[in-house]
């Protein structure tokens, strides 16, 4: 946990487009004692925080059988792809089925993390009343287990995007992802830490319920952690014995390149969602804000938070589904419990509330987003108070 | 021998589909073979009467073996969410070919009911739940037994007569059964028939017109020494309406005899005024409901608050029976309305469906 908040203010890492001035209404005496996410006054927050609440209910009133059928309709294609895979690496040694194999399992896996698991593990299925599709009991094709994630980021990163010191999800605890995050030499490798982190991170997204830095701070004891990496080892061992070790023995003398395929399904997966993920709040203008803007926050105020927080991916219908429409990542913050298939087309109110609010709604290509992301990482490897910085403002304003 | 081997074979396939169960992908090829969520699917669904239906059912592995008489959770998925039931088997478990069989009776604005009676068809998915209760024959199928029944609580009866008929062990069965009218009474042909064909079996089916039934139809120890005599040494099975099944206690109870009766209700028997006394609260929901928060009177149940603001708990009979609706008490106080019984102690598993606010509550969905 950083302890160096200087700035009282939000930090506004760029966007430097005119923006609407909110006035504050004089007489009306606004209890909260911090300034307000996106400069809102508590009129307009409590409007804004009342509009967005009736776009929920409106959807959540409307969720129905096209809902059911979708999300089962979804498990079912990854169930097919991920056996079509398995069963086309019996033929490894014919390289187009080798390929085929890799990539249809690969795909399967992230179909199975994000649209699938993401998403029902958020409770976003609960409504349907299901035995299986329910936030209770779903698991995922993932070293992580489904309770570990509802903690680390149902609660705590849903919770507290964007807060510095208190959102663990900036850096993953091994990045500096923001400037407020002192920096020490280390960071010189943040792009380094980055690149393992992407090729990793299934098992970095595992360990994240480890919370590794609070050891380190001593405000955690290993001996409080040794239950939790107990559990994360067997999963974690029984993803793996599965995939480098019982279906590479199946095919018998094709250990080897299925075992390989098997790892390379693995990648394709993490670099993905690495991807989607770094892009769903680190691209330049997304705000990260200080630890007491939470103080007397309203349901506007968290609303505008979380959209200030996050950024989207334009794309395709298919590219919304293959990145668990976390592409909607501003929608999914607003509304993290509604099916998100649904996100697509509550997009257009949110955008046009945040024009009538003067909140910035951050979208953009992959690309683009992407590079900013990187452009960050490196930046923020280097010190703040050397020339590199200066470079990095004016490309940012640029 | 088998099973061992099935066992271990199961367990092998595990590792190959961790972390998901064998059956998610089983299922894949044919729904009813999955044992982890056992579904059924429907065979064919018979009118009854103009407003109840026999559905026939082919059950998934991981539904059982059943007593006769017992009954069954079903669950139908209407416009994406899943609904359940508790319905009493009316088929025979030794010779209906492994099928097995409900009848329903449409309720007024009974969701459920009215989906399965009316819009049910031949080929829909229902999750069904193993079979229960301990309303079903006993071992000894030779004692003189009696079946009090009104209305649709003539299922679970109609379960256990065909079973007795079916194994040729029917040696001493009364019903008196209780409908409005011939046209509404479910089985009437089959009654008739199981009647005249079977020596042991006396069949008495009083029309109790609509409203409510005449007086001199109540079921007093008058109106049963005259239509059974002998009531007090019979093994004693009632299903029905609430006073009908309100006055067979009282006149077993009168008789000496409260251990020969069997009751099975439709309804939770709420303790007289008891719904009244407890005083309700704020409820506020955890867990899966967390930020939900309504406050309720105390005579409205948990599960009836919970559902009013949106959430959609996981519930089975409504009566607190099949315990699908249990989760912890976490703080505060709640009534189960049946008995009025206070229950205070946090971590408490209390059935949400007869359980009201008694004071303010938090409660973990």
């Amino acid at each position: 946990m950083t302890a160096t908040i200087s700035r009282p203010e939000a930090t506004r890492t760029s966007d430097s487009r005119p923006r609407p001035t909110p006035t504050r209404t004089p007489d009306v005496a606004d209890p909260k004692p911090t300034p307000r996410a996106g400069g809102l006054t508590l009129e307009q927050s409590e409007a804004f925080g009342a509009a967005m609440d009736e776009l929920r209910e409106q959807i959540r009133a409307d969720l129905g059988a096209d809902d059911a059928n979708y999300i089962r309709q979804v498990i079912a294609t990854q169930r097919k792809l991920e056996v079509g895979g398995r069963l086309a690496l019996f033929g490894w040694f014919l390289p187009p089925l080798w390929v085929a194999g890799a990539v249809s399992l690969g795909l399967a896996k992230i179909l199975d993390n994000m649209e699938i698991g993401h998403n029902i593990i958020h409770g976003q299925y609960d409504w349907m009343n299901d035995d299986e599709i329910n936030s209770r009991v779903w698991e995922w094709d993932h070293p992580s287990l489904a309770k570990h994630w509802k903690h680390s980021h149902n609660d705590e990163h849903h919770t507290w995007t964007n807060v510095i010191g208190r959102d663990r999800d900036i850096g993953y605890g091994t990045l500096r992802m923001s400037e407020d995050h002192p920096w020490k030499p280390v960071f010189l490798l943040n792009p380094v830490f980055a690149t393992l982190l992407a090729l990793n991170f299934d098992h970095g997204v595992a360990l994240h319920e480890v919370h590794v830095e609070e050891i380190q701070r001593g405000r955690r004891s290993w001996a409080e952690v040794k239950p939790i990496l107990k559990e994360i080892g067997q999963k974690s061992g029984r993803q793996a014995l599965k995939d480098y070790v019982l279906f590479p023995a199946l095919t018998g003398p094709g250990f080897l390149p299925v075992a390989g395929a098997n790892l390379t399904a693995n990648l394709i997966r993490n670099l993905w969602t690495f991807l989607i993920i770094f892009c769903g709040h680190f691209p330049d203008g997304v705000e990260q804000f200080p630890e007491d803007i939470i103080e007397g926050e309203t349901r506007g105020d968290w609303y505008a938070r979380q959209i200030l927080g996050s950024a989207n991916i334009d794309g395709g219908r298919l590219f919304h589904i293959m990145s668990g429409n976390l592409s909607h990542q501003i929608e999914h913050h607003a509304f993290p419990d509604i099916p998100a298939r649904r996100y697509a087309e509550m997009a257009p109110r949110v955008r046009e509330l945040c024009e009538e609010y003067g909140l910035d709604y951050n979208t953009g290509g992959l690309a683009t987003q992407f590079g900013t992301v990187v452009r960050k990482i490196g930046a923020l490897s280097l010190p703040e108070d050397r020339g590199p910085k200066a470079w990095y403002r004016r490309a940012r304003n640029r | 021998m088998f099973t061992q081997t099935r066992a271990t074979l199961r367990r092998a396939a595990q590792a190959l589909t961790s972390p998901l169960p064998v059956d998610a992908y089983l299922a894949m090829i044919d729904p009813l073979w999955s044992s982890t969520s056992p579904k059924g699917r429907v065979v064919t669904v018979t009118p009854e009467t103009a407003r109840s239906a026999t559905i026939v059912i082919h059950p998934g592995a991981g539904f059982g073996t059943y007593e006769a008489g017992q009954w069954v959770t079903v669950g139908v998925e209407i416009d994406g969410v899943r609904h359940r039931r508790c319905y009493s088997l009316t088929s025979d478990p030794e010779h209906s070919g492994g099928l097995i069989s409900i009848t329903v009776s449409a309720i007024p604005d009974g969701l459920v009911s009215n989906h399965l009676v009316y819009s049910t068809e031949p080929g829909e998915y229902l999750t069904l739940e193993p079979a229960a209760g301990d309303f079903h024959l006993p071992t000894d199928r030779t004692v003189p037994m009696l079946f009090i029944t009104g209305g649709s609580g003539i299922t679970p009866a109609m379960g256990m007569i065909r079973t007795l008929v079916g194994a040729g062990e029917c040696h001493d069965v009364v019903l008196m059964h209780h409908a409005p009218t011939r046209a509404e009474t479910i089985f009437a042909d089959e009654l008739a028939d199981l009647a005249r064909t079977t020596p042991g079996l006396t069949v008495n089916i009083a029309h109790t017109g609509a409203g409510a039934p005449p007086p001199e139809l109540a079921l007093t120890p008058e109106r049963l020494d005259r239509e059974c005599p002998d009531w007090r040494s019979r093994t004693t099975w009632a299903c029905g309406p609430a006073p009908m099944l309100d006055d067979a206690e009282a006149a077993f109870d009168g008789a000496g005899r409260p251990d020969r009766l069997s009751i099975e209700r439709f309804a939770p028997k709420v303790r007289p005024g008891g719904a009244e006394t407890g005083e309700g609260g704020r409820v506020r929901f955890t867990g899966a409901g967390a930020g939900t928060e309504t406050v309720l009177d105390g005579s409205t149940t948990l599960l009836e608050g919970a559902e009013a603001a949106g959430l959609t708990p996981a519930a089975g009979c409504r009566m607190g029976i099949c315990h699908t609706c249990v989760v912890p008490l976490e703080s505060g106080c709640v009534s189960d309305v049946r008995t009025g019984e206070l229950i205070d102690e946090p971590g408490t598993h209390v059935q949400i469906c007869v359980s009201a606010a008694a004071g303010d509550v938090e409660i973990a969905l």
